[in-house]
Protein backbone atom coordinates (compact mmCIF):
# COMPACT_ATOMS: atom_id res chain seq x y z
CA UNK A 1 0.00 0.00 0.00
CA UNK A 2 0.99 3.68 -0.92
CA UNK A 3 1.71 5.74 2.25
CA UNK A 4 1.50 9.37 2.25
CA UNK A 5 1.74 12.05 4.46
CA UNK A 6 0.53 15.83 3.84
CA UNK A 7 2.09 18.31 6.08
CA UNK A 8 2.36 16.01 8.98
CA UNK A 9 2.92 17.31 12.73
CA UNK A 10 2.93 15.88 16.02
CA UNK A 11 3.54 17.02 19.21
CA UNK A 12 3.36 14.61 22.79
CA UNK A 13 1.75 17.67 25.08
CA UNK A 14 -0.50 20.47 24.03
CA UNK A 15 2.71 22.69 25.89
CA UNK A 16 5.17 21.15 23.57
CA UNK A 17 7.06 21.87 20.47
CA UNK A 18 6.45 19.55 17.44
CA UNK A 19 8.47 16.32 17.82
CA UNK A 20 7.87 15.86 13.84
CA UNK A 21 6.70 19.14 11.84
CA UNK A 22 5.04 19.40 8.28
CA UNK A 23 6.58 16.00 7.19
CA UNK A 24 5.27 15.95 3.71
CA UNK A 25 6.23 12.69 1.43
CA UNK A 26 4.78 9.54 -0.85
CA UNK A 27 6.37 6.30 -0.23
CA UNK A 28 5.14 4.41 -3.46
CA UNK A 29 3.36 0.67 -2.88
CA UNK A 30 6.21 -2.45 -3.04
CA UNK A 31 8.91 0.34 -1.83
CA UNK A 32 11.49 0.46 0.99
CA UNK A 33 12.16 4.22 2.80
CA UNK A 34 14.81 4.42 5.12
CA UNK A 35 14.08 7.09 8.16
CA UNK A 36 17.20 8.28 9.00
CA UNK A 37 18.47 10.82 11.55
CA UNK A 38 20.22 11.95 15.07
CA UNK A 39 18.68 10.88 18.30
CA UNK A 40 15.40 12.87 18.89
CA UNK A 41 15.38 13.46 15.04
CA UNK A 42 11.32 12.13 15.56
CA UNK A 43 11.83 8.85 13.44
CA UNK A 44 10.26 6.78 16.25
CA UNK A 45 7.19 9.10 16.12
CA UNK A 46 6.39 9.25 12.32
CA UNK A 47 6.71 4.78 12.63
CA UNK A 48 3.99 5.04 15.41
CA UNK A 49 1.92 7.44 13.78
CA UNK A 50 1.62 5.75 10.78
CA UNK A 51 0.78 2.27 12.69
CA UNK A 52 -2.06 4.12 14.98
CA UNK A 53 0.04 3.20 17.83
CA UNK A 54 0.79 6.88 18.45
CA UNK A 55 -3.01 8.27 18.70
CA UNK A 56 -4.11 4.40 20.40
CA UNK A 57 -1.35 5.31 23.32
CA UNK A 58 -1.00 8.84 23.38
CA UNK A 59 -4.29 10.44 23.81
CA UNK A 60 -2.90 14.04 25.10
CA UNK A 61 -0.81 14.33 21.96
CA UNK A 62 -1.71 16.84 19.20
CA UNK A 63 -1.53 16.06 15.73
CA UNK A 64 -1.56 18.16 12.41
CA UNK A 65 -2.12 17.42 8.30
CA UNK A 66 -2.89 14.15 7.80
CA UNK A 67 -1.87 10.64 6.63
CA UNK A 68 -3.01 8.45 4.38
CA UNK A 69 -2.33 4.74 3.85
CA UNK A 70 -3.60 3.14 0.42
CA UNK A 71 -6.84 4.54 -0.30
CA UNK A 72 -7.67 5.15 3.79
CA UNK A 73 -7.24 8.72 4.41
CA UNK A 74 -6.45 9.75 8.12
CA UNK A 75 -6.89 13.06 9.57
CA UNK A 76 -4.66 13.42 11.03
CA UNK A 77 -3.60 10.31 11.34
CA UNK A 78 -4.89 6.62 12.62
CA UNK A 79 -6.21 6.56 15.51
CA UNK A 80 -5.97 2.84 16.21
CA UNK A 81 -3.62 0.17 15.76
CA UNK A 82 -3.74 -1.02 12.26
CA UNK A 83 -2.44 -4.45 12.85
CA UNK A 84 -2.80 -6.60 10.47
CA UNK A 85 -2.29 -4.43 7.39
CA UNK A 86 0.54 -2.47 9.05
CA UNK A 87 2.92 -4.22 11.24
CA UNK A 88 5.31 -2.15 13.70
CA UNK A 89 8.49 -4.20 15.51
CA UNK A 90 9.52 -1.59 18.34
CA UNK A 91 13.00 -0.97 19.24
CA UNK A 92 13.20 -2.48 22.20
CA UNK A 93 12.21 -6.48 20.83
CA UNK A 94 11.32 -7.80 24.77
CA UNK A 95 8.66 -5.19 24.77
CA UNK A 96 7.34 -7.18 21.66
CA UNK A 97 6.86 -10.37 23.21
CA UNK A 98 3.45 -10.86 24.82
CA UNK A 99 4.85 -13.45 27.69
CA UNK A 100 1.61 -15.82 27.05
CA UNK A 101 3.95 -18.52 25.12
CA UNK A 102 6.34 -20.67 26.97
CA UNK A 103 8.11 -21.00 23.17
CA UNK A 104 9.49 -19.22 20.38
CA UNK A 105 7.03 -20.96 18.24
CA UNK A 106 4.02 -19.88 20.28
CA UNK A 107 5.25 -16.30 20.28
CA UNK A 108 5.63 -16.62 16.64
CA UNK A 109 2.17 -18.00 16.27
CA UNK A 110 0.30 -15.29 18.45
CA UNK A 111 -0.06 -12.87 15.98
CA UNK A 112 -1.87 -15.54 13.58
CA UNK A 113 -3.56 -16.40 16.48
CA UNK A 114 -4.69 -12.57 16.60
CA UNK A 115 -5.97 -12.72 13.00
CA UNK A 116 -8.06 -16.60 13.49
CA UNK A 117 -5.34 -17.95 11.21
CA UNK A 118 -7.04 -21.24 10.78
CA UNK A 119 -4.77 -24.01 13.15
CA UNK A 120 -3.21 -25.82 10.03
CA UNK A 121 -2.44 -22.86 8.08
CA UNK A 122 -0.53 -21.25 11.00
CA UNK A 123 1.36 -24.31 11.50
CA UNK A 124 2.92 -23.81 8.00
CA UNK A 125 3.16 -20.03 8.04
CA UNK A 126 5.39 -20.25 11.81
CA UNK A 127 7.71 -22.64 10.30
CA UNK A 128 8.20 -20.51 7.16
CA UNK A 129 8.50 -17.09 8.78
CA UNK A 130 11.06 -18.74 11.41
CA UNK A 131 12.79 -20.22 8.58
CA UNK A 132 13.34 -16.78 6.84
CA UNK A 133 14.99 -15.30 9.71
CA UNK A 134 16.98 -18.29 10.74
CA UNK A 135 15.05 -19.20 13.78
CA UNK A 136 14.12 -22.31 13.33
CA UNK A 137 16.48 -24.27 15.62
CA UNK A 138 15.16 -22.04 18.73
CA UNK A 139 11.68 -22.70 17.99
CA UNK A 140 11.04 -24.59 21.19
CA UNK A 141 13.00 -22.55 23.63
CA UNK A 142 11.27 -19.71 26.20
CA UNK A 143 11.64 -16.38 24.64
CA UNK A 144 12.79 -15.14 27.78
CA UNK A 145 15.86 -17.24 28.16
CA UNK A 146 17.06 -15.57 24.54
CA UNK A 147 19.64 -13.43 24.17
CA UNK A 148 18.78 -9.51 22.22
CA UNK A 149 19.81 -10.56 18.57
CA UNK A 150 17.83 -13.89 18.76
CA UNK A 151 14.69 -11.85 20.25
CA UNK A 152 14.78 -9.35 17.59
CA UNK A 153 14.63 -12.05 15.16
CA UNK A 154 11.50 -13.81 16.96
CA UNK A 155 9.84 -10.24 16.56
CA UNK A 156 10.38 -10.00 13.13
CA UNK A 157 9.29 -13.74 12.33
CA UNK A 158 5.78 -12.96 14.19
CA UNK A 159 5.49 -10.00 11.59
CA UNK A 160 6.41 -11.60 8.55
CA UNK A 161 4.09 -14.54 9.69
CA UNK A 162 1.14 -12.34 9.14
CA UNK A 163 1.88 -10.51 6.09
CA UNK A 164 1.65 -7.30 6.33
CA UNK A 165 0.52 -4.87 3.69
CA UNK A 166 2.86 -2.32 5.17
CA UNK A 167 5.97 -3.05 7.42
CA UNK A 168 7.47 -0.93 10.14
CA UNK A 169 10.78 -1.47 11.83
CA UNK A 170 12.31 0.77 14.38
CA UNK A 171 16.51 0.21 13.87
CA UNK A 172 16.02 -3.58 13.14
CA UNK A 173 19.64 -3.82 12.90
CA UNK A 174 20.55 -2.74 16.27
CA UNK A 175 21.70 -6.17 18.57
CA UNK A 176 22.19 -8.22 14.76
CA UNK A 177 25.15 -10.17 14.10
CA UNK A 178 26.34 -10.32 11.00
CA UNK A 179 24.61 -13.55 9.43
CA UNK A 180 21.41 -12.10 10.80
CA UNK A 181 21.90 -8.40 8.68
CA UNK A 182 22.44 -10.36 5.80
CA UNK A 183 18.97 -12.02 6.55
CA UNK A 184 16.95 -8.95 6.97
CA UNK A 185 18.88 -7.23 3.75
CA UNK A 186 17.62 -10.69 1.90
CA UNK A 187 14.44 -10.73 3.48
CA UNK A 188 13.83 -6.65 2.99
CA UNK A 189 15.17 -7.11 -0.60
CA UNK A 190 12.62 -10.46 -0.83
CA UNK A 191 9.55 -8.06 -0.03
CA UNK A 192 10.08 -5.28 -2.24
CA UNK A 193 6.73 -4.66 -4.40
CA UNK A 194 4.34 -6.85 -2.46
CA UNK A 195 5.07 -5.09 0.82
CA UNK A 196 6.09 -1.19 1.87
CA UNK A 197 8.56 -1.27 4.14
CA UNK A 198 9.65 1.82 6.39
CA UNK A 199 12.55 1.37 8.57
CA UNK A 200 14.39 3.75 10.87
CA UNK A 201 18.09 3.41 11.69
CA UNK A 202 21.26 5.10 12.94
CA UNK A 203 23.45 3.74 10.21
CA UNK A 204 24.30 3.87 6.80
CA UNK A 205 24.88 0.26 5.91
CA UNK A 206 21.15 -1.52 5.80
CA UNK A 207 19.14 1.93 4.57
CA UNK A 208 22.00 2.31 1.38
CA UNK A 209 21.34 -1.77 0.48
CA UNK A 210 18.02 -1.91 0.77
CA UNK A 211 15.87 1.47 0.92
CA UNK A 212 14.92 3.33 -2.41
CA UNK A 213 13.63 5.99 -0.88
CA UNK A 214 15.73 8.06 2.49
CA UNK A 215 13.84 10.22 4.26
CA UNK A 216 16.34 12.43 6.45
CA UNK A 217 15.07 14.33 9.93
CA UNK A 218 16.42 16.53 11.94
CA UNK A 219 14.97 17.69 14.79
CA UNK A 220 11.90 17.01 13.85
CA UNK A 221 12.58 18.43 10.14
CA UNK A 222 12.31 17.19 6.75
CA UNK A 223 16.09 17.67 5.50
CA UNK A 224 15.66 15.80 2.93
CA UNK A 225 13.23 12.81 1.00
CA UNK A 226 13.76 11.11 -2.06
CA UNK A 227 15.42 8.80 -4.00
CA UNK A 228 18.58 6.90 -3.88
CA UNK A 229 20.78 8.58 -6.44
CA UNK A 230 20.35 12.24 -4.88
CA UNK A 231 20.62 10.74 -1.80
CA UNK A 232 23.91 9.53 -1.88
CA UNK A 233 24.89 12.39 -4.45
CA UNK A 234 24.13 14.66 -1.43
CA UNK A 235 25.69 12.70 1.26
CA UNK A 236 28.20 15.49 2.33
CA UNK A 237 25.49 17.56 3.49
CA UNK A 238 24.51 15.14 5.91
CA UNK A 239 27.85 15.24 7.52
CA UNK A 240 28.09 15.62 11.26
CA UNK A 241 24.43 13.99 11.67
CA UNK A 242 24.44 10.97 9.40
CA UNK A 243 27.47 8.45 9.60
CA UNK A 244 28.34 9.44 6.17
CA UNK A 245 32.84 9.45 6.67
CA UNK A 246 33.14 5.38 5.32
CA UNK A 247 30.29 5.74 3.01
CA UNK A 248 31.65 9.23 0.97
CA UNK A 249 35.20 7.37 0.58
CA UNK A 250 33.64 4.51 -1.02
CA UNK A 251 31.00 6.17 -3.25
CA UNK A 252 33.21 8.24 -5.96
CA UNK A 253 35.27 5.25 -5.98
CA UNK A 254 32.53 2.95 -7.04
CA UNK A 255 31.08 5.09 -9.15
CA UNK A 256 33.98 6.09 -11.01
CA UNK A 257 36.00 3.01 -11.66
CA UNK A 258 35.51 0.63 -14.60
CA UNK A 259 36.81 -2.90 -13.34
CA UNK A 260 34.08 -5.67 -14.03
CA UNK A 261 33.27 -6.66 -11.03
CA UNK A 262 33.39 -2.94 -9.54
CA UNK A 263 31.07 -2.10 -11.96
CA UNK A 264 28.93 -5.30 -10.98
CA UNK A 265 29.32 -4.40 -7.22
CA UNK A 266 28.15 -0.43 -8.13
CA UNK A 267 24.99 -2.07 -9.98
CA UNK A 268 23.96 -4.32 -7.62
CA UNK A 269 23.67 -1.33 -4.83
CA UNK A 270 22.21 0.59 -7.53
CA UNK A 271 25.33 3.61 -7.33
CA UNK A 272 25.89 4.56 -10.69
CA UNK B 1 45.38 -9.10 36.10
CA UNK B 2 42.23 -7.29 35.46
CA UNK B 3 40.20 -10.45 34.09
CA UNK B 4 41.49 -14.45 34.49
CA UNK B 5 39.23 -16.84 33.32
CA UNK B 6 40.16 -20.34 33.53
CA UNK B 7 38.46 -23.88 31.97
CA UNK B 8 34.82 -22.00 32.81
CA UNK B 9 31.75 -24.05 32.17
CA UNK B 10 28.21 -22.19 32.73
CA UNK B 11 24.47 -23.65 32.01
CA UNK B 12 21.60 -22.29 32.67
CA UNK B 13 18.99 -24.70 34.70
CA UNK B 14 17.37 -26.13 31.96
CA UNK B 15 19.00 -26.48 28.59
CA UNK B 16 22.64 -27.23 27.08
CA UNK B 17 25.97 -25.20 27.79
CA UNK B 18 26.37 -22.04 26.90
CA UNK B 19 30.35 -21.32 27.99
CA UNK B 20 32.38 -24.45 27.72
CA UNK B 21 35.86 -24.46 28.51
CA UNK B 22 36.03 -20.91 28.59
CA UNK B 23 39.75 -19.28 29.36
CA UNK B 24 40.62 -15.50 28.98
CA UNK B 25 42.92 -13.15 30.57
CA UNK B 26 42.90 -9.50 30.58
CA UNK B 27 45.39 -6.96 31.97
CA UNK B 28 45.39 -3.38 32.76
CA UNK B 29 45.06 -0.95 30.27
CA UNK B 30 44.13 -3.57 28.03
CA UNK B 31 40.70 -3.20 25.56
CA UNK B 32 39.28 -6.49 24.67
CA UNK B 33 36.29 -7.06 22.22
CA UNK B 34 34.12 -9.73 22.21
CA UNK B 35 32.32 -10.75 19.25
CA UNK B 36 30.24 -13.41 17.68
CA UNK B 37 26.94 -14.86 16.88
CA UNK B 38 23.73 -13.99 18.52
CA UNK B 39 23.17 -16.37 21.31
CA UNK B 40 26.98 -17.23 21.30
CA UNK B 41 27.36 -16.43 25.17
CA UNK B 42 28.30 -13.10 25.53
CA UNK B 43 26.39 -11.32 27.49
CA UNK B 44 26.00 -14.52 29.74
CA UNK B 45 29.70 -13.79 30.45
CA UNK B 46 29.37 -10.36 31.20
CA UNK B 47 26.86 -11.47 34.50
CA UNK B 48 29.65 -14.11 35.35
CA UNK B 49 31.97 -11.23 35.47
CA UNK B 50 30.22 -9.29 38.15
CA UNK B 51 29.26 -12.45 39.91
CA UNK B 52 25.17 -12.57 39.21
CA UNK B 53 26.04 -15.32 37.78
CA UNK B 54 28.82 -17.92 38.95
CA UNK B 55 30.20 -20.88 36.59
CA UNK B 56 29.38 -24.55 37.17
CA UNK B 57 32.62 -25.54 36.42
CA UNK B 58 36.34 -23.38 36.34
CA UNK B 59 37.20 -20.14 37.49
CA UNK B 60 36.94 -16.52 37.09
CA UNK B 61 39.32 -14.00 38.75
CA UNK B 62 38.24 -10.27 38.71
CA UNK B 63 41.57 -8.30 40.36
CA UNK B 64 42.57 -11.15 41.91
CA UNK B 65 38.99 -12.18 43.50
CA UNK B 66 37.27 -15.13 42.53
CA UNK B 67 33.87 -14.15 41.53
CA UNK B 68 31.99 -17.26 42.50
CA UNK B 69 33.24 -16.70 46.30
CA UNK B 70 33.64 -12.61 46.47
CA UNK B 71 30.19 -11.24 47.13
CA UNK B 72 28.76 -9.43 44.35
CA UNK B 73 29.28 -5.67 46.06
CA UNK B 74 32.68 -6.62 46.16
CA UNK B 75 33.17 -7.40 42.79
CA UNK B 76 31.31 -4.10 42.23
CA UNK B 77 33.93 -2.31 43.75
CA UNK B 78 36.32 -3.46 40.72
CA UNK B 79 34.06 -4.45 38.12
CA UNK B 80 31.27 -2.13 36.65
CA UNK B 81 28.59 -3.96 34.06
CA UNK B 82 26.03 -2.78 31.99
CA UNK B 83 23.63 -4.91 30.22
CA UNK B 84 22.25 -4.63 26.77
CA UNK B 85 19.02 -3.58 27.83
CA UNK B 86 18.81 0.38 29.96
CA UNK B 87 15.48 -1.04 31.09
CA UNK B 88 17.36 -3.83 32.91
CA UNK B 89 19.34 -1.75 35.43
CA UNK B 90 17.42 2.08 35.64
CA UNK B 91 15.33 2.75 38.65
CA UNK B 92 16.49 5.63 40.59
CA UNK B 93 13.37 9.11 39.76
CA UNK B 94 16.48 11.82 38.13
CA UNK B 95 19.59 10.95 36.20
CA UNK B 96 21.46 11.92 38.66
CA UNK B 97 20.44 9.98 41.10
CA UNK B 98 20.74 6.61 39.08
CA UNK B 99 24.51 7.75 38.51
CA UNK B 100 24.89 8.98 42.20
CA UNK B 101 23.61 5.24 43.40
CA UNK B 102 26.31 3.44 42.23
CA UNK B 103 29.40 5.11 44.00
CA UNK B 104 27.40 6.10 47.12
CA UNK B 105 27.07 2.18 47.73
CA UNK B 106 30.62 1.81 46.97
CA UNK B 107 31.01 4.45 49.45
CA UNK B 108 33.45 6.49 47.24
CA UNK B 109 34.07 9.55 49.41
CA UNK B 110 34.50 11.61 46.36
CA UNK B 111 30.59 10.30 45.26
CA UNK B 112 29.32 13.49 43.90
CA UNK B 113 32.18 14.51 42.00
CA UNK B 114 32.44 11.59 40.43
CA UNK B 115 28.69 11.85 39.45
CA UNK B 116 29.25 15.00 37.80
CA UNK B 117 32.20 14.08 36.02
CA UNK B 118 30.31 11.18 34.18
CA UNK B 119 27.47 13.30 33.33
CA UNK B 120 29.87 15.42 31.80
CA UNK B 121 31.82 13.03 30.17
CA UNK B 122 28.37 11.29 28.46
CA UNK B 123 26.91 14.83 28.15
CA UNK B 124 24.08 14.25 30.35
CA UNK B 125 24.72 17.61 32.46
CA UNK B 126 21.45 19.15 30.71
CA UNK B 127 19.58 15.97 31.75
CA UNK B 128 20.30 15.45 35.27
CA UNK B 129 17.21 16.25 36.81
CA UNK B 130 15.11 14.32 34.40
CA UNK B 131 13.49 10.94 34.78
CA UNK B 132 15.56 8.04 33.30
CA UNK B 133 12.34 7.19 31.47
CA UNK B 134 11.59 10.68 30.14
CA UNK B 135 14.91 9.87 28.19
CA UNK B 136 15.06 8.78 24.69
CA UNK B 137 16.41 5.12 24.03
CA UNK B 138 19.87 6.51 23.28
CA UNK B 139 20.20 9.25 26.09
CA UNK B 140 19.36 5.95 28.52
CA UNK B 141 21.59 3.88 27.05
CA UNK B 142 24.16 6.56 27.66
CA UNK B 143 23.10 7.14 31.29
CA UNK B 144 24.04 3.13 32.00
CA UNK B 145 27.55 4.02 30.75
CA UNK B 146 28.04 7.01 32.76
CA UNK B 147 26.62 5.13 36.11
CA UNK B 148 29.21 2.58 35.09
CA UNK B 149 31.86 4.78 34.99
CA UNK B 150 30.64 7.16 38.05
CA UNK B 151 31.83 3.92 40.30
CA UNK B 152 35.20 4.46 39.65
CA UNK B 153 36.24 0.93 38.66
CA UNK B 154 39.61 -0.18 37.45
CA UNK B 155 37.29 -2.34 34.90
CA UNK B 156 34.83 -1.82 32.82
CA UNK B 157 32.39 -3.72 30.96
CA UNK B 158 29.76 -3.52 28.32
CA UNK B 159 27.65 -4.99 26.46
CA UNK B 160 26.44 -3.61 23.48
CA UNK B 161 27.31 0.02 23.87
CA UNK B 162 26.79 2.18 20.78
CA UNK B 163 23.45 -0.88 19.89
CA UNK B 164 20.97 2.06 18.74
CA UNK B 165 23.06 5.13 18.83
CA UNK B 166 23.49 8.08 16.73
CA UNK B 167 26.57 9.70 15.40
CA UNK B 168 26.09 12.19 17.80
CA UNK B 169 26.27 9.90 21.67
CA UNK B 170 28.56 7.84 19.21
CA UNK B 171 31.26 10.15 19.48
CA UNK B 172 30.37 10.86 23.22
CA UNK B 173 31.38 7.56 24.04
CA UNK B 174 34.40 7.33 21.59
CA UNK B 175 35.60 10.61 23.50
CA UNK B 176 34.72 9.09 26.77
CA UNK B 177 36.36 6.04 26.63
CA UNK B 178 39.98 7.64 24.94
CA UNK B 179 39.70 9.55 28.06
CA UNK B 180 38.73 6.75 30.31
CA UNK B 181 41.61 4.87 28.31
CA UNK B 182 44.44 7.45 28.87
CA UNK B 183 43.19 7.35 32.89
CA UNK B 184 44.38 3.40 32.82
CA UNK B 185 41.09 1.84 32.80
CA UNK B 186 40.57 -1.65 31.58
CA UNK B 187 37.51 -2.66 28.82
CA UNK B 188 35.86 -5.24 28.13
CA UNK B 189 33.17 -4.70 25.89
CA UNK B 190 30.72 -6.90 23.95
CA UNK B 191 29.66 -5.86 20.06
CA UNK B 192 28.82 -6.23 16.82
CA UNK B 193 30.00 -2.98 16.26
CA UNK B 194 33.50 -3.34 14.82
CA UNK B 195 33.84 -0.36 13.05
CA UNK B 196 33.85 2.00 15.83
CA UNK B 197 35.67 -0.07 17.89
CA UNK B 198 38.43 -1.79 16.25
CA UNK B 199 40.21 1.29 16.49
CA UNK B 200 39.92 1.40 20.40
CA UNK B 201 40.40 -2.32 21.10
CA UNK B 202 43.88 -3.89 21.73
CA UNK B 203 42.39 -7.53 21.26
CA UNK B 204 39.56 -9.53 19.77
CA UNK B 205 38.08 -12.92 20.90
CA UNK B 206 35.52 -14.53 18.91
CA UNK B 207 33.07 -16.64 20.66
CA UNK B 208 31.41 -19.47 19.05
CA UNK B 209 29.25 -22.18 20.56
CA UNK B 210 30.83 -21.29 23.68
CA UNK B 211 34.64 -21.20 23.68
CA UNK B 212 36.94 -19.09 22.19
CA UNK B 213 37.04 -19.68 18.69
CA UNK B 214 39.70 -17.46 17.55
CA UNK B 215 41.61 -14.91 19.72
CA UNK B 216 43.83 -12.22 17.95
CA UNK B 217 45.87 -8.43 18.68
CA UNK B 218 42.94 -6.04 16.61
CA UNK B 219 44.98 -5.36 13.89
CA UNK B 220 45.15 -9.13 12.83
CA UNK B 221 42.11 -9.52 13.03
CA UNK B 222 41.67 -7.21 9.96
CA UNK B 223 44.11 -9.21 7.70
CA UNK B 224 42.57 -12.41 8.71
CA UNK B 225 38.79 -10.99 7.98
CA UNK B 226 37.93 -14.35 5.99
CA UNK B 227 38.65 -16.85 8.98
CA UNK B 228 35.79 -15.30 10.71
CA UNK B 229 33.23 -15.65 8.52
CA UNK B 230 32.61 -19.36 9.70
CA UNK B 231 32.37 -17.82 13.17
CA UNK B 232 29.30 -15.09 12.39
CA UNK B 233 31.70 -12.29 12.46
CA UNK B 234 32.38 -9.97 9.19
CA UNK B 235 34.08 -6.86 8.76
CA UNK B 236 31.53 -4.08 8.43
CA UNK B 237 30.56 -3.21 4.72
CA UNK B 238 32.25 0.01 3.88
CA UNK B 239 35.92 -1.56 5.53
CA UNK B 240 35.33 -4.25 3.60
CA UNK B 241 34.38 -2.00 0.16
CA UNK B 242 37.31 0.20 0.58
CA UNK B 243 39.92 -2.88 0.94
CA UNK B 244 38.04 -4.40 -2.08
CA UNK B 245 39.06 -0.84 -3.91
CA UNK B 246 42.63 -0.54 -2.56
CA UNK B 247 43.31 -4.00 -3.93
CA UNK B 248 41.75 -2.90 -7.12
CA UNK B 249 43.77 0.25 -7.37
CA UNK B 250 46.77 -1.82 -7.13
CA UNK B 251 46.22 -4.21 -9.61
Amino acid sequence: MEITLDRFSFHYAPSQQDVVSGITMGIPKGSCCAVLGPTGAGKTTLLLAISGALAAHYSSGVGEGEIAIGPKVFRPMPDKILFPEVGLALQESHLMISGLHETVRGEVGFSLENIGTDTKVKEEKIVLAMENVGILHLAERNPFMLSGGELQRVVLAALLAVQPAVLLLDEPSNSLDAEATAMLVRILRGLHKNTTVVFSDHQLDLAILVADRFLVLQDGEMVFFGEKKPFLKNLEQFKGFLPVDQWSKVIPQLSRKHAPHIRLLSRLLEIR
Amino acid sequence: MSISAKGVDFSYQTGSPVLQDFTMDLRRGECILMVGRNGAGKSTFLKLLNGILKPTKGEIYINGRNTATTPTSELAGHVAVTFQNPGDQIFSPTVRKEILFGPRNLRRENAEELTDRALTLLGLVSKASRHPYDLLPAERKLLTIASAVAMDTPLLAFDEPTGGLSQYEREIISNGLRQLKTDGRSFFIVTHDLDFFLPLATQVLVLSSGRVAYSAPAAELVRNAHLLRKYGVTLPLTTRLLRLLEIDSKS
